[in-house]
């Protein structure tokens, strides 16, 4: 039970580190060889595969560390991370997710991965070769870095002639990073215990620029007292003999800890390899640890610190945190069931306990929705790694300008506008950005440029996909949407109106179905999809330079501030981020527009919509009511009301899918007293009354 | 016949709409509840007589009167709202139904249950799909599939145009 639980939060994290490597491996590509950007990636996949292995995913931690030890030649500068190179991880990305979802179907793959991987290790060595000094930008040394095995293995007498064997060490610190491990298997019992005798013997790790000879000097005055066996553990030579010096086994064979038999028959009870060695008593468990120094010796110890960062914070799951919003929910409604109760009653103490109540309540829930708030970065990542993808499928070169990553929003909006947003950036791509042999003949720079923008406005979020290409034509826009019977052929539209004729349901201009947006999912599903998020979307294009996608959202859809209003008895409630004012409408102020539903506001006219009129309520219109001076898209609305009873925190709950075509509300809450009241959408109300209901 | 309901209870639920027997499987009834202030949905069809909450949630309620053509429910003592959940193509919908009253449960078994006839009714016989005998009344078994689509509930009734 409980390690089901660790691993399902390995398998947590791993997606997450998945999505970083992804990431820097996309970065990498941009600036190739940054160190920090390799050792990014190195640490990455050391941790997946560590912790892969220590939470029984043998398979991911098998595969892995072919990965791991190609990266760990590149950070020598050994390698270079190559376009094909980044491309193999990427898709290697993908299969360990797949592994991670237990699929296992896509093992040829896998096994067609490693062999690559395996023949880059292999080819490595020829590169060397052909690179020495010629090309100075590849990061070798005229010396170049050798790393050495030293056993040192002191006679017992050693201490007898006055040696001090603790400065030798530190000499051969100080000659480059060095990694000693003392074996102390040779200690006798205590009876037999001489303490002037040496027991211990040493195994060194030097990494170094100097030659053996230089490590020999080292010792050369306990030369005659000890064995000393230098090797060399790196080399051009040595590489091309074993595939990846870093298997341990190999490691212990290398060093005749073990024979190769004893290996075979070993690696086949495969996982935890060194301690089936140590227990089958091959090898002392001294030399697997000496071995086990000897593979850790190379890596880059920053794990430490990414691991320290993340204790400051927490990792719950998201459906408790969807329950503590309903929770929250369910207690605002009674919260506001106890205010009307106490402003109704003459007991001054239940009012104040009421106010208290409500104060508490609103920094509860605005708490808890900031909990399920994520960086939109968390779904841009994602479309690096398409917009890579797409642009060498289609032969296109395209560059992704992500601006205002760090906006957030609710966790189950961005879950939903996942799909929206990679729909329009395919339709992008597919059906906008032309061919850079096109773009260089239009006078383009033949790299197209992609933009993904996220900025706050108000209660809402905005998100903004820009492309440089074609644009949209609004004459076959037209023409295809007279043809389908969308429009009839004496319409008059401006041009954005013909634009948004894309949005509608059938509408398709692509003349050719490709594999990328030929899927039958069109724009209307797109604008149905932010729909559902009580969204909006808009289109402006600009023909020959680029066209632009507009995505309006609120921040949360769970609870939001509304302003309640009364018409006739029935109530209504309107989203306060809509809200520009609120005023007064005299009897006078009604005669005076002669029967127009307009009112004058700073000099300007205010069309308005009178719920009574449009929802046909009965009464009668009492001699003054209010108008609620709304933000609807890219006009400004009135609507009139009775009475405004006043804020409202309004717990958003869905009408069910039976009311879908009653586009004028954007859901139903409820009330103090336990009834209903529906929640104005002003933009689509507004929407209806242009086209005529 | 009334394939829609499990077979495993055949247990009925009937209520009386104007002076008629309907029942419905205890299995689609998730409970019963007085009558309560319906929020008017506008722009709906009017014998979709708007919403209630539930515990939280929000459900439509129809008044199957109106719908069936018998006159609109009005509140009286015995008015009840028995909330259905019908499981559907499209995804399961609860929704209220007002009765005039609700009467008991009855134990019926398929033999029991007659095609309706088709004609002579004053219902539209596509919403009823089965008749049984039962105590010198004749009951009609709501056709739940046929009823509680998308389309009927969201299309105007004659009603609506005058």
């Amino acid at each position: 039970m409980d390690e089901e639980k660790f691993r399902e939060t390995y398998r947590a994290e791993a997606f997450e580190m998945l999505n970083d490597l992804e990431e820097a491996l996309l970065e990498l590509e941009i600036q190739p060889g940054v160190p920090k950007l390799i050792n990014r990636i190195f640490r990455t996949l050391h941790t997946i595969k560590g912790s892969g292995k220590m939470f029984g995913f043998d398979d991911i931690a098998g595969f892995v560390h072919a990965l791991e030890s190609v990266y760990e030649e590149i950070r020598y500068g050994r390698l270079t991370a190559d376009q094909k190179l980044i491309s193999l991880t990427l898709s290697s990305c993908d299969i360990i997710r797949g592994m991670l979802d237990g699929k296992t179907e896509d093992s040829e793959k896998r096994t067609m991965i490693t062999d690559q991987l395996q023949s880059i290790l292999g080819e490595k060595s020829e590169e060397i070769e052909q690179l020495p000094e010629s090309t100075g930008k590849n990061r070798i040394k005229e010396h170049p870095i050798t790393i050495f095995r030293i056993s040192f293995v002191p006679m017992q007498e050693i201490f007898r002639a006055g040696n001090n064997l603790i400065p030798l060490l530190n000499e051969l610190r100080d000659m480059g990073q060095c990694t000693v491990v003392c074996h102390h298997d040779g200690i006798p019992a205590i009876n037999e215990f001489d303490p002037e005798s040496c027991y211990l013997r040493w195994d060194i790790i030097l990494t170094t620029h100097q030659n053996k000879n230089d490590i020999r000097d080292v010792f050369i005055f306990v030369e005659s007292e000890c064995k000393l066996d230098i090797t060399i553990i790196t080399d051009a030579d040595n590489i091309q003999a074993s595939k990846s010096h870093k298997l341990l086994g190999e490691i212990l064979v290398d060093k005749k800890e073990i024979t190769s038999e004893e290996l075979k028959e070993s690696l086949r009870k495969k996982p935890l390899f060194g301690q089936i060695l140590i227990k089958e008593k091959l090898v002392d468990e001294s030399k697997v640890e000496a071995a086990v120094a000897e593979q850790q010796h190379t890596r880059n110890l920053h794990y430490d610190q990414s691991t320290a960062l993340r204790t400051n914070s927490l990792r719950v799951p998201a459906q408790k945190l969807d329950a503590l919003v309903d929770l929250v929910g369910e207690l605002v409604i009674a919260q506001a069931r106890l205010s009307q109760h106490a402003s109704t009653s003459e007991d001054a103490v239940a009012a104040n306990i009421a106010e208290e109540v409500e104060r508490l309540t609103i920094a509860l829930r605005d708490n808890t929705i900031s909990m399920r708030m994520l960086p939109i970065d968390t779904i841009f990542g994602k479309f690096k790694r398409m917009i890579r993808d797409l642009s060498v499928e289609l032969n296109k070169k395209i560059e992704l300008v992500v601006e205002g990553g760090e906006t957030e929003l609710d966790k189950t909006v961005l879950d939903q506008l996942d799909d929206p947003l990679v729909h329009i950036l395919r339709n992008s791509i597919d059906h906008g950005i032309e061919s850079p042999e096109e773009r260089t003949a239009k006078g383009k720079a033949s790299v197209a440029t992609i933009g993904v923008a996220a900025a706050h406005d108000g209660g809402n979020v905005m998100i903004r996909i820009t492309d440089d290409g074609a644009g949209l034509d609004a004459g076959s826009i037209r023409s295809r949407a007279i043809e389908q019977g969308i429009i009839s052929p004496d319409t008059e539209l401006t041009d954005d109106e013909t634009f948004n004729l894309i949005l509608e349901p059938g509408f398709s201009t692509a003349v050719q179905v490709t594999d990328v947006s030929g899927r039958g999912v069109g724009m209307d599903v797109v604008r149905r999809r932010v729909a559902v998020l009580h969204g909006t979307l808009g289109i402006q294009s600009e023909p020959g330079s680029g066209t632009a996608i507009t995505i309006k959202l609120p921040l949360t859809l769970a609870i939001i501030d509304g302003l309640l209003t009364e018409t006739g008895g029935e109530m209504y409630v309107i989203p306060q981020t809509a809200v520009i004012k609120c005023f007064e409408q005299t009897h006078e102020d009604i005669q005076k527009a002669h029967g127009n539903d307009v009112i004058e506001v700073s000099g300007r006219m205010l069309p308005y919509i009178c719920l009574r009129t449009r929802f046909s309520i009965k009464g009668d219109v009492p001699p003054s009511r209010r108008i609620i001076m709304c933000e609807a898209n890219d006009g400004k609305i009135g609507i009139a009301v009775d009475r405004i009873i006043g804020s409202y925190q309004t717990v958003i709950k869905p009408l069910g899918n039976i009311y879908n075509n009653i586009e004028c509300f954007a859901g139903a809450t409820i009330l103090g007293d336990g009834t209903v009241a529906l929640i104005i959408d002003p933009i689509k109300l507004r929407q209806k009354e242009i086209s005529g209901n | 016949m009334a394939e829609e309901q499990k077979a495993e209870t055949n247990q009925y639920l009937t209520f009386k709409l104007d002076e008629e027997f309907f029942t419905v499987n205890v299995h689609n009834v998730r409970e019963i509840l007085e009558y309560v202030k319906i929020t008017r949905m506008p722009d709906a069809p009017s014998f979709m007589r708007g919403l209630i909450n539930v515990r939280g949630s929000v459900i439509p309620v129809i008044d199957l009167r109106q719908k069936f053509g018998f006159g609109r429910i009005e509140r009286k003592t015995s008015t009840r709202i028995i909330v259905l959940e019908i499981e559907r193509d499209v995804g399961r919908l609860v929704i209220g139904a007002l009765a005039d009253s609700v009467k008991e449960v009855i134990e019926l078994s398929s033999g029991q249950i007659e095609p309706p006839p088709d004609m002579g009714t004053r219902w539209k016989k596509d919403y009823i799909c089965g008749v049984v005998r039962y105590n010198d009344e004749f009951i009609m078994l709501l056709n739940n599939r046929k009823l509680f689509t998308n389309a009927e509930l969201t299309s105007l009734d004659s009603n609506d145009w005058e």
